[in-house]
C-alpha cells in the first residue's frame, strides 16, 4: 500500500505529441490500479480537448453532458472570485465513477481558456492548474493524473507545470522509431522556452503485438537504451480495451470470466507499471 | 449577490470557445504605453520630431481662412474650454493640437489615459538619471 502524507498529492500527466497512442487508456488504467492496488484516493482530470474521452471510458459520458462547473473556469481571471463565492464549487466539478476513481471532465470552454491564457504575462500563465491542485485537490486526494492534449498549448503547459512527472505511452509503427528521442527533445525545448520543468517518469510501450518484429524490436530497444524510464511491462495490443471502453469500463471493471487472455495480460501490465510508477512520483 | 455573480461567471466560462475568444496582440494597453514612452525617449534624444504633419488641402484652407478672418482665437478658446485648459497664446499649431485631443477624447478616451500614464512614467524614470 502506498502512503501519501496528508495534504501532499502525487502528480503525473500523460503527455506525448501524438494521437492514438493510448494516453486516455493509460490515464484510466493507471488511475484505477492506483486506487485498487494501492488504496489511494485518485482523481483524473481530463484536459485532452473537448471530446470527453475519459468520461466515456468510465461510462459517465451522459452524466456530464451539461456541466455545472467546468474545469476551464480554473484558467480564467475570475477563478478566485468564483472559488471564494461558491462554497461547493469543487464538489460540483467532480464526478464519481464505479471503478474507485473520481473524474473532473473536460469541457467546451477549454479552447477559449487556452486562447485567453495567451493574454496573461508568461510568468503567471502556467501556474493556474498547479494552484488549483494545491489549493483544492491536495486535501481530498492522494494522486492526481492529468490527461493532457497532444499539442503544446497553454493548457498542456499548465498541466506539465502542475504535474512535473510525465507518463508517455508510445506504440511501435512506421514513423515511431525516433519518437522517444522526439519526446525528450520536446520536453527539453519546453524546459528551455517556458518556466516549466517536466520530467519523464515512465515510458510505456503500448499496443504491442510481439508476433511482429517491429514491436519486439521496439520493446527491446526501449528497455536497453532507456532502462531508467522504461516501464517494466509492455501493454499488449488487445481488442478488449476498445471493446470495453465502448461499454464504459476499464478492464478493471470487467468480471474475470468475461476478460480475454490478452485483456488479462493488459490488466496485469498496467498493475505492474503502476506499482513501479508510484514511488517515482514522490 | 456575489454568489449570483460568481455563478454567472462560471456559466460564461463553458461558453467561451477558441473561435469566440482571441488573444490580444500589440494593441493592448501595456504595449501602447511602452511605445509612447519609447517615443518620448526618441524625441528627447533628437531621434524623433516634435512636429506632427497633416497634409490636408481642405484643412489647410480652413485654418488659413480662420486666421485671415480673425476667427482662429474663437476656435482656440472654445477648444481650451472643452478641455478645461487655461487660455494661452493662439496659433494654428496649438489650436490643431487642442482639437486633436478633443477628437481623441471623443472617440478613444482610453488612449489618452494610456498616453498620460506613459508620460508620467517617462518623467519619473527620467528623474532617476544622474
Amino acid at each position: 500500500m502506498a502512503s501519501v502524507p496528508r495534504n501532499q498529492i502525487l502528480r503525473a500527466a500523460t503527455y506525448v505529441q501524438k494521437g492514438g497512442v493510448g494516453k486516455t487508456t493509460t490515464t484510466a488504467h493507471v488511475g484505477v490500479a492506483a486506487a485498487r492496488d494501492h488504496d489511494l484516493d485518485v482523481v483524473l482530470v481530463d484536459l485532452a480537448g473537448t471530446q470527453n474521452d475519459l468520461s466515456t471510458h468510465f461510462g459517465i459520458g451522459e452524466d456530464i453532458e451539461d456541466l455545472d462547473a467546468p474545469i476551464s473556469a480554473v484558467f480564467g481571471d475570475d477563478w478566485e472570485f468564483i472559488r471564494d463565492n461558491i462554497d461547493d464549487i469543487v464538489d460540483r466539478m467532480v464526478f464519481e465513477t464505479d471503478e474507485g476513481v473520481d473524474i473532473i471532465p473536460a469541457d467546451p470552454g477549454l479552447g477559449g481558456a487556452d486562447n485567453n491564457l495567451a493574454n496573461i504575462p508568461v510568468e503567471e500563465r502556467f501556474d493556474k492548474l498547479d494552484a488549483f491542485i494545491e489549493d483544492d485537490l491536495a486535501d481530498r486526494y492522494d494522486l492526481v493524473l492529468l490527461d493532457l492534449p497532444g499539442a503544446e498549448n497553454n493548457i498542456a503547459l499548465n498541466g506539465l507545470f502542475a504535474a512535473g512527472n510525465v507518463i508517455a505511452p508510445l506504440k511501435p509503427g512506421a514513423f515511431e522509431s525516433e519518437q522517444l528521442d522526439n519526446l525528450q527533445a520536446d520536453l527539453d525545448r519546453i524546459r528551455d522556452e517556458h518556466p516549466v520543468d517536466p520530467q519523464l517518469a515512465m515510458v510505456i510501450p503500448t499496443m504491442i503485438d510481439l508476433r511482429t518484429n517491429l514491436a519486439e524490436q521496439f520493446v527491446t530497444e526501449l528497455a536497453e537504451e532507456h532502462p531508467e524510464t522504461s516501464a517494466p511491462a509492455h501493454v499488449a495490443d488487445s481488442q478488449a480495451v476498445s471493446n470495453w471502453q465502448e461499454r464504459g469500463r476499464t478492464l478493471f471493471g470487467v468480471p474475470d470470466d468475461e476478460l480475454s487472455n490478452t485483456g488479462t495480460r493488459v490488466l496485469e501490465s498496467y498493475r505492474e507499471n503502476t506499482s513501479e510508477l508510484i514511488p517515482r512520483l514522490s | 449577490m456575489s454568489q449570483e455573480e460568481a455563478e454567472k461567471l462560471l456559466q460564461n466560462t463553458k461558453e467561451q470557445t477558441r473561435t469566440n475568444t482571441e488573444p490580444t496582440t500589440s494593441d493592448d494597453p501595456s504595449s501602447l504605453e511602452d511605445a509612447i514612452k519609447d517615443a518620448y525617449v526618441a524625441i528627447d534624444e533628437g531621434d524623433a520630431n516634435t512636429n506632427i504633419t497633416v497634409r490636408d488641402t481642405n484643412l489647410a484652407a480652413l485654418f488659413g481662412g480662420l486666421e485671415g478672418a480673425d476667427e482662429l482665437e474663437r476656435v482656440a478658446r472654445d477648444a481650451e474650454k472643452a478641455l478645461g485648459r487655461d487660455a494661452e497664446n493662439v496659433s494654428q499649431s496649438r489650436t490643431l493640437g487642442l482639437l486633436a485631443r478633443i477628437g481623441l477624447q471623443e472617440i478613444s478616451p482610453e488612449t489618452l489615459e494610456v498616453a498620460a500614464e506613459a508620460r508620467d512614467e517617462y518623467i519619473v524614470n527620467s528623474q532617476d538619471d544622474f
